[in-house]
């Protein structure tokens, strides 16, 4: 009853509005929220301005357990650098992977995908044959003869991974716009003598945006993850820059002498995967159109 | 003076699976200027398909032959430019369902302005301007402040007005209103009716109303052409339609509309059975089965559209009082 009051008295309330209201009240998506912020601001300030650089070598502390010692709070690496740094600089480049991938695979997905679906028939038909095809090649083998063809360069690293995971991004917007080509207002939008291009813009990508949205959120941890993989297969970030997935890839290999080298950026790894999906989650039951 | 719609042997088929349907088999009609014509049938007799081909707007696995001339131009099956150049400036159409037919991500004001800007080339502001004065015509309440809302704050009512209003911004010479006060509760009805008439008078706009309320056809329309399973089955102005119907589904159709006096104590008058699938049309009359004066001949031959009287046509064998 007081929800339903307080929407009528807003003046002119955006969906958007409204979305971020319901967001905003949703526990796990907001503490989510936050902790990415926290985690996002530390990833920027840590490495520069944090006790030690992440190639400091301290040749007292090789290997130590987390401590208050000399301020290793995290412990130091098999040479002696401070995990701490290491652990945000990982968080910096993992993040920064995430995002960016899911950028690229987001501004390739979204426009082949509204395409396909508003103009729908046979080009249509033909363009989603072609990503079945893509989708029966595996992902990480894709992703390997990409990164072996273009070299390490960390530009080119969230460049092949984009364009790999577009696929599904595509698939989403395209039976969006299939269903919403259906309703009336398309047919209206037409019969007003709107240009394809004004109704793709104006009518198709604003109608898809929530479930892209949703998607969104969970395709930065699986590409963070795709990341992580191929840095543990050595395939990613080169010595001395590192990511998670590389310090779990070393952490992994002095497991039993130093556990903390591997349960450190895992369980930073972790976190962040939850809280991309309870964000994701959250994202959902904001913009559900069943809920307004 | 040509009529200012003009459209001969329009047919629309579509393709579905096991075979083709024929939804609009060879329509003829005309509309002059300023003058308001009525299509009456029932669901499924063609009258949305046959105006929806008209403006270019069939789902892609139907098709249109014949040919639809506007202001003698031809513009069946005319590429889209072409068509977007007249759609929604010359030709506007009024939907049926208020609820889905605007965007709902688009605030009112901005749906509004894009028609202007993309049709008439004005400015942001005059666009902004011209629609609030189309919204106070159309006795919006509040349209300033609701050119800000997005369509679902709006109520059902204030949906159609807007959806009128987005026909009437570029002053088309021709509104297509297809069921435009099915969804409206009757006051509303009443009112978006009144302002259809007064628009037809005040300006040459002319009107196509396709309804299946005899009614909505009483009040505006000058002329009346009834569809039956895609066909036209009669046309008259509406004064002959209402007074001498000389199709027995017009007939049937005028007793099947209960007035305000009518008994509650009485059961409403139903055609019995049901419209003829459109892929198995049968070889005569298409209305025979249903008919209560059919003849053996009517089941065998079909009849055409023929003239009765000054202006009015009727495809029947049975003749009528006239």
């Amino acid at each position: 009853m007081a929800a339903e009051s307080s929407s009528a008295n807003r003046l002119g309330t955006s969906i958007w509005r409204d979305a971020i209201y319901r967001f905003s009240v949703n526990r796990a998506a907001m503490l989510s929220f936050w902790i990415i912020i926290i985690l996002t601001g530390m990833a920027i300030v840590i490495p520069i301005w944090g006790p030690h650089t992440l190639d400091a070598v301290d040749w007292d502390r090789i290997l130590i357990p987390p401590t208050f010692e000399n301020q290793h709070w995290f412990g130091t690496d098999a040479n002696g650098r401070d995990m701490f740094v290491r652990t945000m600089y990982g968080a910096r480049i993992s993040l920064t992977i995430g995002v960016l991938t899911t950028l690229v695979a987001l501004i390739i997905g979204v426009t082949y995908g509204a395409i396909a679906g508003y103009f729908g028939g046979r080009v249509d038909a033909v363009m989603m044959r072609m990503i079945d095809v893509l989708y029966a090649v595996p992902t990480l083998f894709l992703v390997i003869i990409l990164v072996s063809a273009f070299g390490n360069n960390f530009l080119l690293i969230f460049i092949s991974i984009g364009a790999v995971e577009w696929m599904t991004l595509a698939r989403i917007v395209r039976g969006q716009a299939l269903a919403i080509r259906q309703k009336e207002y398309m047919e209206a939008a037409r019969a007003l003598g709107l240009p394809a291009s004004r109704i793709l813009m104006q009518y198709i990508l604003p109608n898809v945006i929530g479930p892209v949205v949703v998607y969104v959120t969970l395709l930065i941890p699986i590409n963070i993850i795709v990341e992580s993989y191929l840095s543990f297969l050595g395939l990613g970030v080169q010595e001395p820059f590192t990511s998670w997935g590389r310090l779990i890839a070393q952490g992994a290999a002095e497991m039993e002498a130093a556990p903390w080298l591997l349960l450190i950026p895992a369980a930073f790894l972790t976190l962040t995967m939850f809280c991309f999906n309870f964000m994701g989650d959250g994202l959902r039951d904001a913009l559900d159109p069943k809920n307004r | 003076m040509p009529p200012l719609l003009r459209c001969d042997d329009l047919s629309v088929r579509f393709n579905v699976r096991g075979g083709v349907i024929d939804a609009v088999s060879n329509v003829h009609l005309a509309v002059s200027r300023g003058e308001c014509l009525g299509v009456l049938g029932e669901s499924g007799s063609g009258k949305s398909q046959c105006f929806l081909a008209i403006m270019g707007l069939l789902s892609g696995n139907g098709s249109a032959s014949g040919s639809v001339s506007f202001d003698g131009q031809e513009i069946l099956n005319a590429p889209r430019k072409a068509l977007d150049r007249i759609r929604g400036r010359s030709i506007a159409m009024v939907f049926q369902d208020a609820m889905s037919g605007l965007t709902p991500f688009m605030r009112i004001g901005d749906q509004l302005t894009e028609v202007l800007v993309e049709h008439m080339g004005v400015s942001e502001r005059s666009a902004r301007k011209r629609s609030l004065e189309v919204l106070e015509i159309l006795q919006f309440p509040q349209p300033t402040r609701r050119l800000r809302m997005y369509p679902y704050e709006l109520s059902g009512g204030m949906r159609q007005r807007v959806m009128i209003a987005l026909a009437l911004l570029c002053k088309p010479d021709l509104i297509i209103a297809d069921e435009p006060t099915t969804a409206l509760d009757a006051t509303i009805q009443a009112q978006v009716l009144e302002f259809l008439g007064g628009l037809k008078r005040r300006t040459e706009t002319s009107i196509v109303i396709i309804t299946h309320d005899f009614g909505v056809a009483l009040e505006l329309c000058d002329r009346v052409m009834v569809m039956y399973a895609g066909r036209v089955v009669e046309s008259g102005s509406i004064a002959d339609i209402v007074l001498r119907p000389q199709h027995p589904y017009t007939q049937a159709l005028f007793q099947a509309n209960l007035g305000i006096d009518a008994d509650p104590e009485r059961d409403i008058p139903t055609i019995p059975g049901q419209a003829p699938d459109l892929q198995r049309l049968p070889a005569g009359c298409a209305f025979a089965l249903r008919c209560s004066q059919a003849i053996p001949r009517c089941h065998q031959l079909r009849p055409e559209l023929t003239k009765r009287f000054d202006g009015h046509m009727a495809a029947c064998f049975v003749e009528q009082p006239q």
